[in-house]
């Protein structure tokens, strides 16, 4: 797959907007109605980091928009804020995507925890600035610790499944993206 | 190629940061009209949903029925335990039906003497849950009837019990039900058998806190908790819980409502309630007195 999509990103689009529609349709069941002590991570926050480290091309900025913002709507957040948050993380990280291609996964998991930290605290403290209600502490810690625990999983996954590995040196420009 | 591309980056560079800090304005706009103009964004989130999630009601039903079974088959391990636990529950039941029964009698007996008619307002539309909230921030459901059966904001929301939320945000074909878990409903509450006014306050918890108690010494664990019909928010006498202590010492409501499974939800018609279109303004004194006598007089004619 790694080979036919080489130049053509299309594929992983597609692969990220159905992926996308899985996400909203499985958390909206109506499974669990009662009060969670704990957040699940945000899968496609998780996703769209991990790709942007290895197809940069594979996750534009205004497709990601577009999903995160659905997401928004749904689920029911403040529409735009999160999303403004993980596009600019989105951004930071895909400046670094050229320099953390030689590196270990240690190092890149450590900056996607930061990186991760950075836009809950970031969406956490506008909030506050904007007198809206935030929520409880604990779940957005938990949402962070999830989503930094769900990274390598979404690595792993993208890597055997989807076919989303990082590109040999001169496999395609960078510059191509979006 | 390492010098081509840094060619070529000299003019693609600033054209695509432009465009991603764009794409990062816009987004916040959204946000700040959401936060200035709330009513018309959360209108157009109710007809975002609407247009969205019945499309998937095909699969939902389906996959939530057969993970509800998946449930139920794990519970069969404790089916001995739960049988004996119901042989006992039954007992009481017993006792209480017959109490029941004999109060039911009375109650007829006594309405035949005071020709008492039931509000023909106070009648239900039932509605099943498509969709919960989907993340763990915000506690709500998605019921499947909206504007086209003439659900409107503000109504009263049961399990067939106790009471579940308030209808927030209609769609055509779907409206959302803020549940009293949410940390944004408030409630105004009687607590029987002492009488006491309170707030109940959601809290993302599955036991809400009760709040601004007069006397928290009148009012014990066990003690029912009611709606008070205060500020014409919903119809007085809606069954809520029972209080109960929490570990922190608080007061808290354990809802009668079987959040576990919300499946069906009645939606109880009730009198117009205040339609909130505008965002919120300052409150300083009312610039018309006679505003206030209108809204009474209208009231007396509806019933």
């Amino acid at each position: 797959m790694a080979e036919q999509t080489a130049n053509r990103p299309f594929a992983f689009w597609a692969l990220y907007a159905s992926l996308g529609v899985l996400v909203i349709f499985v958390q909206l069941l109506p499974l669990e109605t009662e009060p969670r002590r704990w957040a699940a991570p945000d899968y496609m926050m998780c996703l769209a980091y991990a790709w942007v480290l290895r197809r940069p091309d594979a996750v534009p900025a205004l497709l990601v928009a577009i999903v995160i913002l659905l997401t928004d709507f749904l689920f029911q957040r403040p529409p735009g804020l999160w999303a403004a948050c993980v596009i600019i993380g989105l951004e930071v990280l895909r400046s670094r995507a050229i320099f953390m291609r030689g590196g270990t996964f240690l190092l890149e998991w450590f900056t996607v925890i930061v990186v991760t930290g950075l836009v809950v605290v970031a969406h956490r403290l506008i909030l506050m600035l904007f007198l809206v209600d935030p929520a409880p502490l604990a779940l957005d810690a938990s949402l962070f610790l999830s989503t930094a625990f769900a990274y390598p999983v979404a690595v792993a996954a993208s890597h055997f499944l989807f076919g989303v590995r990082k590109a040999a040196p001169g496999e395609y420009d960078p510059v191509e993206a979006r | 190629m390492a010098r081509d591309t840094s060619r070529r980056d000299d003019y693609v560079r600033p054209i695509r940061r432009l465009l991603i800090g764009l794409l990062v304005i816009v987004l916040f706009g959204v946000f700040l009209l959401w936060r200035i103009d709330s009513p018309r964004v959360e209108r157009l989130r109710a007809n975002l949903v609407d247009q969205i999630v019945p499309n998937f009601e095909w699969a939902m039903a389906p996959v939530t029925a057969t993970t509800n079974i998946v449930a139920d088959f794990r519970s069969y391990r404790k089916i001995y335990e739960q049988n004996q636990e119901l042989r006992r529950e039954l007992r009481q039941m017993q006792a209480w039906k017959e109490a029941a029964l004999q109060l039911e009698q009375k109650n007829a007996k006594l309405l035949d003497l005071n020709k008492v008619r039931l509000d023909p307002k106070l009648t239900f539309v039932t509605g099943v849950v498509l969709a919960d909230s989907g993340s763990p921030f915000r506690q709500s459901v998605l019921l499947n009837i909206g504007a086209r059966d003439g659900i409107q904001d503000g109504w009263a929301t049961t399990d067939g019990l106790g009471l579940v939320g308030r209808i927030s945000g209609v769609g055509d074909r779907t409206a959302r039900v803020i549940l009293l878990t949410d940390s944004n409903s408030r409630l105004p509450v009687t607590i029987q058998p002492s009488g006491q006014r309170a707030i109940l306050a959601g809290d993302n918890s599955p036991a809400p806190p009760i709040e601004f108690l007069e006397d928290p010494d009148l009012v014990r664990p066990g003690d029912r908790v009611v709606s008070s019909g205060d500020g014409g928010v919903f119809p007085a006498g809606l069954l809520i819980g029972q209080v109960a202590q929490g570990p922190d010492r608080r007061l808290r409501v354990r809802l009668s409502a079987d959040y576990e499974r919300l499946e069906f939800l009645r939606v109880l018609r009730s009198r117009s309630v205040e339609v909130i279109d505008e965002p919120g303004h300052l409150i300083g004194p009312l610039p018309a007195r006679p505003t206030a006598e209108i809204a009474p007089a209208q009231e007396a004619t509806d019933g």
